[in-house]
């Protein structure tokens, strides 16, 4: 029962102190960061976690990100309702978003929504920003953080022992 | 494909898979508890399904044995279903939409009893408003049964005894025998008088002077029998005059009489459009008010209002709606083909037909919802409905057409007053309805042919004399048209009954009424005048009597009376007395 409460707290250190690449970690995270930034109950949404757990990419930081992201995501709806409206409204796209939309499972997509798509081109538009930053985070901030998790038993019981073999040497 | 997790891929597409077979497996039954329990709050009554069968690859429900109860009728169900298939479009449900082509609902039927009780444990209990008013402006009922109450308290009455000339000839023939015998009596005492007066004039005589002081008092005596006389004679001379004064009386009385006769059996005109409404009123109005009623009850299910289509507002944003994408409603069933038995006007009668274009948003969809219905057996109906939710106003029409329908032998009016019974007719029937909203307007056209009534009159006395006149009457009576205008709200119809059948049978009425009721007149005034013609010869014949008894009973006193004045007689002890000798 312990070992599945604390679960969410191991996968936060297993977010930074893994065995994965820092790549992993930062392509993960940018995952995580799009599908929390979108709204859920779409076709993005879904197709957008499939991704997350069907790539070799680093859960536990894109759980983190999706986490952290929903959670940002409303504050966000003002720009991003402006980004989808505009978008939704180009003349030009007009006819294909139609076409779209009477496509099989074109309601389900959810691109009709401008807080949907604004939010989804928000995310595309600040993906590299976050996959670079991500990477050098992770650099950055996990030798540092395995050394501090294994001077404490607490540290060392949350993070596992494998990450206490690891950093302890 | 380094970059996927197969391990992660394959076991989550095998659950997929077995979630799809559990979907298919188990959607029935999640659908049955769906209806159920989404019926029954929308009822208010037990819904019950038998099986239901739903596969989500084949986009296909099928439900057996759907029973909903009546919330106002527990022990009956509203409405019976023994076989539900609908196919829907899988593209369509892959676009959001229920949409079906066609589906089918077999073995439907209605109002059928159950064997336990449909009552929700928790609903209360709803007024069963089975027993509604009456259809008919209650006014027409009340006319014509005040119309009939009249025409028999018109002969319950004893007319005859009301007759002032009959009651005025018994009480002279009571009188006058009486006058006669009174005067009589004072004859017989003015006789008994004169008679002692002349025993004792005569005793007096034998000896005068024993007896003077009687004999100074004779002639006072007999003075005072002259006046009672003469009194009695002027009586008797007054009767002849008295007697044509009451003669005169009862003459009058008589004119009087004819006069009140004529009053009492005055017999206004029914009025046949009222009569229609009496006779015809439930009979006709009823199965409409059933249909009427249907329409309620079949408005619950299309959309009661035009119903604009909003969108789900979006938790977040805004969802667009894209120029030239197909706009379709979120639920549409093109055509579902109907079975099943009902019962109309009491009949029942098999009913197979197709519901076209329903759909819970008719603004999207731009295509009134239609039904078409035919029975099949003894009552050959077609209805034809059409319902537009399309525009801002709601707008129905029903069209229920049957020709050559066999009516069933039925008895117009109400037992035990004016009732007729009409054997089995063929006829045509067309009730055509146009609701606005809760406004109502409709016509129904009866058309009867080779009529075959019989009356039943019960109205005292006259009510056999009536029925056969009647008979006669109605017997022309080959054919009848009948139209109700309907008007009102679907909830208080009202119904406006002209028919030829009531103007038919009004004159039939009438004139044998008329017939009867001059026969009945004829017949009193014959009844009194010969009654007081008999009493008046009695009287004639007894005054006649009178007349000679009595002039021979005041012949006796007057002689006598005579012979004591010395006026006549040979007598000499009396007309020669010393009376005149002795007191001169």
């Amino acid at each position: 029962m312990l070992t599945l409460l604390l679960h969410p707290v191991r996968q936060l250190f297993g977010a930074v102190l893994a065995n994965d690449s820092p790549r992993q970690v930062a392509w993960g995270f940018t995952l995580g960061m799009m599908l929390g930034m979108v709204p859920k109950g779409n076709l993005i949404a879904v197709v957008l976690g499939i991704l997350l757990c069907a790539l070799r990419v680093n859960k536990p930081a894109g759980l983190l990100a999706v986490a952290l992201f929903s959670a940002i995501s409303p504050l966000c709806d003002g720009l991003t309702h402006k980004i989808g409206d505009r978008l939704l409204h180009l003349p030009n796209l007009q006819g294909f978003y139609a076409w779209l939309y009477d496509q099989p499972l074109g309601p389900f997509i959810g691109f009709h929504n401008t807080v949907t798509i604004g939010s989804l081109m928000l995310a595309l538009y600040i993906s590299y920003p976050c996959y670079y930053g991500a990477k050098l985070a992770f650099a950055r901030i996990a030798p540092p953080l395995g050394r501090w998790v294994v001077r404490y038993r607490l540290g060392r019981a949350l993070a596992g022992a494998q990450f206490a073999a690891r950093f302890g040497g | 494909m380094r970059f996927f997790r197969f391990s992660y891929i394959v076991p989550r597409l095998v659950l997929v898979v077995l979630l799809l077979v559990a979907t298919e497996i188990g959607s029935g039954y999640l659908l049955q508890w769906g209806i159920i329990s989404g019926g029954e709050s929308v009822v208010g009554a037990k819904v019950e399904v038998g099986r239901v069968k739903a596969s989500l690859l084949e986009t296909r429900v099928a439900i057996r044995d759907l029973a909903v109860a009546n919330p106002r009728s527990p022990m009956n169900n509203l409405v019976v279903a023994e076989r539900i298939e609908i196919d829907f479009d899988s593209t369509a449900l892959l676009r959001k939409k229920l949409i079906a082509d066609y589906g089918v609902i077999s073995g439907l039927d209605f109002g059928t009893q159950r064997e336990i009780s449909g009552a929700l444990p928790e609903a209360p209990p709803m007024a069963d408003d089975s027993s509604s008013p009456g259809w008919v402006k209650p006014m027409a009922t009340q006319y014509a049964e005040a119309w009939l109450a009249d025409l028999e308290g018109r002969f319950s009455t004893d007319v005859h005894q009301q007759l002032e000339s009959v009651r005025l000839a018994e009480e002279l023939a009571e009188r006058w025998p009486q006058k006669y015998k009174d005067l009589q009596s004072k004859a017989k005492a003015i006789k008994a008088q004169a008679k002692q007066l002349e025993q004792d004039v005569r005793t007096a005589k034998t000896n005068p002077l024993r007896h003077a002081e009687f004999l100074t008092q004779v002639p006072q005596r007999v003075g005072e029998l002259q006046r009672s006389l003469k009194s009695l004679q002027g009586e008797v001379k007054a009767l002849p005059d008295q007697l044509k004064a009451d003669q005169a009386r009862i003459a009058q009385a008589r004119k009087h009489d004819e006069q009140l006769i004529r009053e009492k059996l005055k017999l206004g005109d029914i009025d046949g459009k009222e009569l229609s409404n009496y006779l015809l009123g439930e009979k006709i109005t009823a199965p409409a008010g059933e249909v009427i009623s249907w329409v309620r009850w079949a408005r619950q299910f299309v959309p009661p209002r035009n119903q604009k289509v909003v969108q789900a507002p979006a938790d977040r944003g805004q969802n667009i709606q894209f120029a030239g994408c197909q706009q379709l409603p979120d639920m549409l069933v093109k055509a579902v083909r109907l079975d099943g038995s009902a019962r109309l006007g009491g009949q029942p009668v098999e009913l197979v037909g197709v519901v076209r274009d329903w759909t819970n948003q008719p603004s999207l969809h731009k295509k009134p919802t239609t039904l078409e219905l035919t029975t099949k057996g003894g009552l050959p109906l077609t209805i034809q409905a059409t319902f537009d939710r399309s525009q801002l106003a709601c707008r129905d029409e029903i069209q229920c057409t049957a020709s050559d329908l066999l009516l069933p032998k039925t008895a117009l009016g109400r037992e035990g007053k004016l009732q007729l019974a009409v054997a089995p007719t063929r006829a045509d029937v067309v009730l055509t309805l146009h609701l606005v909203d809760d406004k109502l307007e409709g016509k129904l056209e009866l058309t009867q042919g080779a009529l075959n009534i019989k009356p039943t009159v019960a109205a005292g006395a006259l009510g056999e004399r009536l029925e056969t006149a009647l008979t006669a009457s109605i017997g022309r009576i080959e054919k009848a048209s009948t139209t109700v205008d309907i008007t009102g709200t679907l909830d208080h119809p009202q119904f406006d009954l002209h028919s030829t059948l009531g103007e038919h049978l009004a004159t039939a009425i009438s004139q044998a009424a008329k017939d009867v009721v001059a026969s009945e007149r004829q017949r009193l005034l014959a009844l009194g005048q010969q009654e007081m013609d008999a009493q008046l010869a009695k009287l004639d014949n007894e005054f006649a009597a009178f007349q000679s008894k009595v002039a021979t009973e005041l012949k006796g006193p007057g002689e006598i009376l005579a012979l004591l004045t010395g006026q006549r007689g040979n007598d000499p002890q009396i007309g020669q007395s010393p009376f005149g000798q002795l007191f001169k």
